[in-house]
């Protein structure tokens, strides 16, 4: 009997640790997906207010109905999606009532405006400038949540916590989320009363079939390996070649090599033709010792050694120390967007460590550009009237309707921002209107 | 004795007041847009002063800084490319002065002041690809370590690229965060794993990504075959194995 009573008390005790370890297990578990849940409420909100900030800028520069409406409806849209994330946010007493004001704001302007026949009744010039104090309210109100962001993802913090705390009904402990929320706040109250409130990357516009067009003979592993060896200047061993597998667009070969001084590097090779698709070279870069400047003329240089022709730089950055290209074909005056590819080059050795070109084959073709029906002076009257043009040739880039078509290209500036737009050359349609990227401010 | 101290300290006070009035002068590159650092943040205070640039030093060469210097270099009679090469720079060093102590200090404080009545001058600025701001960068890494660290840097591209082609898909959220808090979308989110700290390859492998790379041919899915559970994500086309993962349409 005095033994049996140990016995029931150990065995209760450890249903109980069980079950209390399960409990905690299905509480941590809750919690995670609360917090996914806060997590992406929150960064979907400041995703949106950049979004409302780079459309209303775009829609500053544009001039035809066809592209404004869209431009505004997609405004109202996100005002609307940002009340929402919002509204999932464990806010609490944090007060955001201004903030949601300038949310509504805008929604009412935007619609307004959006359902309008704007051909009938064009913006007036005072609701261009309601457009323009939307624009550099957004820019505020984008800034502020931007650095809250910031410190919630350097710091880690869980909303769950901001939630727990305001629940209790105590302040939470990192304070980041509390004042940036009231910078916000304050930026957004500032707004006089009165008023109303991508890349050039290259772009993805044609199927992966595209790409069984490339010709050329099969080649082996072997070959493919030797292909890869070619592009990498790294004198490289060639530790695995694979094949790709079945469904891929086109076959390929993924070539792995590792360089002298324990670089990784990996290449897809085409099957057909033997054509370089993409490939990184994967080192860590030292301090910068060439320009950016010399690192594009050694990536020029590097495609014209790999039989590229007529590539022109169409843009440059630098991140820390690796330089960033695009370069495009140019067919006598025109430069032809959909056929452009990328690049990298180390700022410290000048060697090539990247190039993706699988746009690039699958949009290359022989074009025939035949003359234009407007001159430039006559697609320039299509501008935005408070737009000044810095720079305009011809090019060809793909359209909404994934047709590639001849426009003027106009970088032009408004006084608060750049702008590329493209005008098609035949009928003075605005095709295109990017709003360009300055740097963005380090925290 | 002493006079001769004092001479001394007059001649070392007067070289180094020499060579920090010399320290300020551009190194020999050819500038060119895209460009960060020292001799950019010289090219905009400079171009700051002579009054074609208004916007703020913030040692980016952005559009703002290119259209400054075609313009200076319209005016001063140089073939206008928009590059900062040779004679732009020495054109300039005739026609500005440049503080280098003063304007590095003010934009090492990160605070906003006024250079020779120009615009303000803020924390230094980074380049970042169009669309996506660093803080998208940051939690596309926290993501690509969750997910994918200790794979071989191709397969960490490659995980970063499948959330990209994600946002493009119409069948997916379009945005960085609506992808990646997707309910039961990624291991690393469910488990908690996406809030460890993620290294310098991880963000490198994003910055590709975004660059453009996409070494999964466009992939949409991937999972590892030694775990995967599903029949569903083995129904997939499948398109490459990088690592431990195959990557699927």
């Amino acid at each position: 009997m005095r033994s049996f009573t140990p016995a029931v008390l150990a065995v209760l005790l450890a249903v109980t640790a069980y079950w209390g370890y399960t409990q905690y297990r299905q509480k941590e578990a809750l919690m995670i997906e609360a917090e996914n849940g806060y997590q992406q409420a929150f960064h979907e909100l400041v995703y949106q207010v950049d979004v409302i900030h780079d459309r209303t800028g775009e829609a500053l520069a544009m001039n035809s109905k066809e592209n404004l409406t869209p431009a505004l409806t997609d405004v109202w849209r996100l005002t609307s999606e940002a009340h929402n994330a919002i509204s999932r946010l464990p806010l609490g007493y944090l007060p955001f009532s201004k903030t949601e004001e300038f949310l509504g704001n805008s929604g009412n302007f935007t619609y307004k405006t959006a359902v309008r026949d704007l051909d009938q009744e064009p913006l007036s010039d005072k609701e261009y400038e309601q457009l323009e104090s939307l624009y550099s309210q957004a820019e505020d109100i984008q800034k502020e949540l931007r650095s809250v962001q910031l410190s919630v993802l350097d710091k880690n913090l869980r909303w769950t916590d901001v939630a727990h705390a305001n629940a209790n009904g105590e302040e939470p402990k990192d304070n980041t989320v509390v004042d940036g929320f009231n910078n916000i706040e304050k930026k957004a109250s500032e707004f006089p009363e009165t008023d109303v409130f991508q890349a050039t990357q290259v772009e993805k516009s044609v199927s992966d079939d595209a790409l069984k067009k490339l010709s050329g003979e099969n080649i082996s592993k072997d070959e493919a390996a030797s292909i890869a060896k070619e592009y990498f200047n790294i004198d490289p061993e060639v530790t695995k070649v694979e094949k790709s597998l079945k469904d891929a667009a086109i076959p390929f070969y993924n070539v792995s090599v590792t360089g002298q001084k324990g670089e990784e590097a990996t290449m897809d090779v085409t099957e057909k033709g033997g054509y370089p698709l993409t490939f990184t070279v994967n080192r860590d870069t030292k301090k910068s010792k060439i320009s950016l400047n010399n690192a594009s003329e050694k990536a020029s240089a590097f495609l014209e050694k790999h039989g590229f022709d007529n590539m022109v730089m169409t843009n440059s950055a630098q991140y820390d120390h690796t330089g960033v290209f695009t370069f495009t074909r140019k067919q006598g005056d025109t430069m032809i967007y959909p056929e452009s590819l990328t690049m990298k080059v180390a700022l410290d050795n000048g060697v090539v460590t990247g190039l993706e070109a699988q746009n690039y084959w699958k949009n290359k073709k022989e074009r025939k550009i035949e003359s234009p029906a407007l001159t430039v002076e006559q697609a320039k009257k299509e501008l935005h009237p408070k737009l000044s043009v810095m720079e305009a040739q011809q090019a060809i880039v793909t359209n909404n309707l994934l047709k590639d078509v001849l426009c003027y290209e106009f970088l032009a500036e408004n006084g608060t921002a750049s702008y590329r737009i493209f005008i098609n050359a035949n009928n003075g349609k605005e095709e295109r209107i990017e709003k360009l990227s300055e740097a963005e401010a380090g925290y | 004795m002493r006079k001769w101290k004092k001479a001394a300290l007059i001649c070392v006070s007067a070289i180094l007041l020499f060579t920090a009035h010399h320290a300020g002068a551009f190194s020999n590159q050819v500038i060119q847009r895209g460009a960060e650092g020292d001799d950019v943040i010289e090219l905009q205070a400079r171009l700051q002063y002579t009054g074609y640039y208004r916007d703020q030093i913030d040692g980016v060469f952005g559009w703002s800084t290119y259209w400054a210097l075609r313009n200076f270099q319209e005016s001063f009679g140089l073939p206008v490319d928009g590059l900062a090469g040779e004679d732009t720079k020495r054109k300039l060093e005739r026609a500005s002065k440049y503080d280098e102590a003063h304007v590095k200090s003010q934009i090492r404080k990160g605070r906003s002041f006024t250079y020779y009545g120009g615009a303000k001058t803020t924390a230094q600025s980074v380049n970042t690809p169009a669309g996506f701001s660093q803080n998208d960068i940051q939690l596309m890494a926290n993501a690509v370590y969750g997910e994918a660290r200790g794979e071989p840097y191709e397969g960490q591209v490659a995980v970063a690229a499948v959330i990209l082609n994600r946002i493009g898909s119409e069948t997916f959220p379009n945005t960085v965060a609506g992808v990646i808090f997707e309910p039961l979308a990624f291991t690393a989110v469910a488990d908690g794993q996406i809030w460890l700290t993620p290294d310098e390859t991880a963000k490198k492998a994003v910055l590709d990504a975004i660059n453009g790379w996409d070494p999964t041919g466009e992939a949409l899915y991937y999972f590892n075959p030694d775990t995967a559970t599903s029949d569903w994500i083995w129904s997939r086309p499948q398109i490459k194995k990088i690592g431990q993962h195959i990557f699927c349409e």
